[in-house]
């Protein structure tokens, strides 16, 4: 009989082949529990996947290692997503692990999923229920766990962005069996307190077990009945649960709820300059023209008297203008009273108005109003003013008094 | 129109914006004008004082009661 030498080298890569080519065996979920565990400190890991009746060799390396959300640990049940290997060297075979889900996540994705649709029904996350956030808040409630980043995450910002918030801090369990009786009834005593206006509700990353408990119906319902609007803030970026879809707001971290919730003091501070340069910009231009306007009327022909009085009120209003320029408010107000009654009054008095309605002033070449038909010879020069100016006369007839026109008539 | 005094930041800070609405709106006199801008130079002031706090405040809720902790805690 005819041997055939090969070397125990080609034997591995020939059965390596074999299975290569074998698609079943290139990529299939395994169902069992995790034994004889070594992280390596490469990060790559070493496992067995065993059932009660047979184990096989798994390696998981680091870069699928790494995204996992939790650490495997001895009688873990799993579902591992493998590639089933020869390791040509021994020749023994052995499952490449890309991905791991622990067992019963399917059931909890499930009940998510089961939930988020009854409490969308019963209208739960409808948008009328949302309530608005306080724009400055008088003081801001945390329910959280006292021991976790997230309330370490949440005092950073906020004592960054305004000191003058004070933060009420309701610890609870975030995880565990007391969890969902704490949180509900934190979110319960805070209603009842009434010391904060607006509430973030929240933990740190953890896996969808450790975030389980924001997504029970007792404290979804505990949320939607709070009257005070609650920000939810669980977990990262990509972790949503029932919380972040009843509360009035989602924030996508705890540091992210602690920014939407606290205004920062910086920008307040500029809104209130802004204004206040505002209103003194918008005063002083009203004192300006006010001053104009009573420069106008005292400057008028017409006005030849220029009585002590509205000289008195013109000083006025310079100390007015004064006492602004340098910011003495309580000066400014007291003196503004005299001024704008010395304004109206002027206004009140002005000839120009009379004159507005149709009547005429009549003053002799001196200058002297005539008052009476005594004051008018015949051939005499007068001089008439109207409401937009004046122009130059002269008398034809003897004046006649009202009583005379009436004998003669 | 009488207005209630600001009791907190929030309603300062509205009112505020109202008397600037109402001074750079210009349809009151100027005795109102006075008044109104020395009422928003003192909510300004109250808003900013409100602000001016060095040190954020923190109570933890123990037991019923509410304890006061200090910053490096």
């Amino acid at each position: 009989m005819k041997r055939k030498i090969v070397s125990v080298w080609e034997v591995n890569r020939y059965v390596s082949h074999l299975i290569e080519e074998d698609y079943m065996l290139n990529d299939l979920w395994l169902q069992g529990e995790v034994s004889n565990c070594k992280y390596h400190h490469s990060g790559h890991v070493y496992f067995t996947i065993k059932d009660e009746r047979a184990g096989i060799n798994a390696v998981m390396f680091e870069r699928d290692a790494k995204k996992l959300s939790f650490r495997l640990t001895e009688g873990m049940k799993i579902y591992a997503r493998v590639r089933i290997t020869i390791y040509e060297k021994t020749g023994g075979y052995q499952a490449y692990v890309q991905d791991i889900e622990k067992q019963g996540m399917g059931i909890l994705y499930e009940r998510f999923e089961a939930l988020k649709l009854k409490l969308a029904n019963e209208g739960l996350f409808d948008e009328k229920y949302k309530r608005q956030l306080p724009k400055f808040p008088k003081r801001v409630g945390v329910i959280t766990s006292s021991t976790g980043a997230a309330i370490q995450d949440i005092r950073q910002v906020s004592n960054r962005r305004c000191k003058s918030i004070p933060l009420y801090i309701y610890p609870v369990h975030v995880q565990g069996e007391y969890a969902v009786g704490e949180i509900v009834e934190a979110i319960r005593m805070a209603n009842e307190e009434k010391k904060v206006d607006v509430i973030i509700l929240g933990r740190g990353g953890g896996s969808i077990e450790d975030l389980w408990a924001f997504n029970e119906e007792a404290v979804a319902w505990a949320i939607f009945e709070s009257e005070i609007p609650i920000v939810s803030a669980v977990g990262h970026e990509i972790d949503f649960t029932i919380s972040d879809f009843v509360s009035d707001k989602r924030a996508a971290t705890p540091s992210a709820a602690a920014e939407i919730v606290i205004p920062s003091q910086e920008e307040l501070e500029a809104r209130i300059k802004r204004m206040k340069e505002n209103m003194q910009y918008t005063i002083s231009e009203c004192l300006k023209n006010a001053r104009n306007q009573l420069n106008y009327l005292t400057s008028r022909p017409i006005y030849e008297r220029k009585d002590l009085f509205y000289k008195s009120k013109m000083q006025e209003v310079d100390h007015l203008m004064q006492a602004l320029n340098y910011g003495f408010t309580k000066k400014v107000h007291e003196s503004s009273k005299a001024y704008e009654i010395a304004l109206q009054k002027l206004e009140k008095l002005s000839p120009l108005n009379t004159l507005k309605r149709g009547y005429a002033l009549v003053e002799d070449e001196k200058g002297q109003i005539v008052k009476s038909v005594k004051d008018a010879r015949q051939e005499e020069k007068l001089k008439i003013t109207v409401a937009d100016g004046s122009f130059l006369v002269n008398v034809f007839s003897e004046a006649v008094t009202h009583k005379e026109e009436v004998k003669h008539g | 129109m009488a207005r209630k005094p600001a009791k907190n930041f929030e309603e300062a800070i509205l009112a505020l914006e109202e008397s600037v609405r109402r001074l750079e709106n210009g349809e009151i006199t100027l005795e109102e004008s006075i008044k109104e801008y020395k009422k928003g130079m003192e909510l300004a002031a109250f808003c900013n004082e409100i602000l001016a706090k060095a040190e954020q405040e923190i109570y933890v809720y123990e037991q019923g009661q509410y304890h006061k902790i200090e910053q490096g805690d």
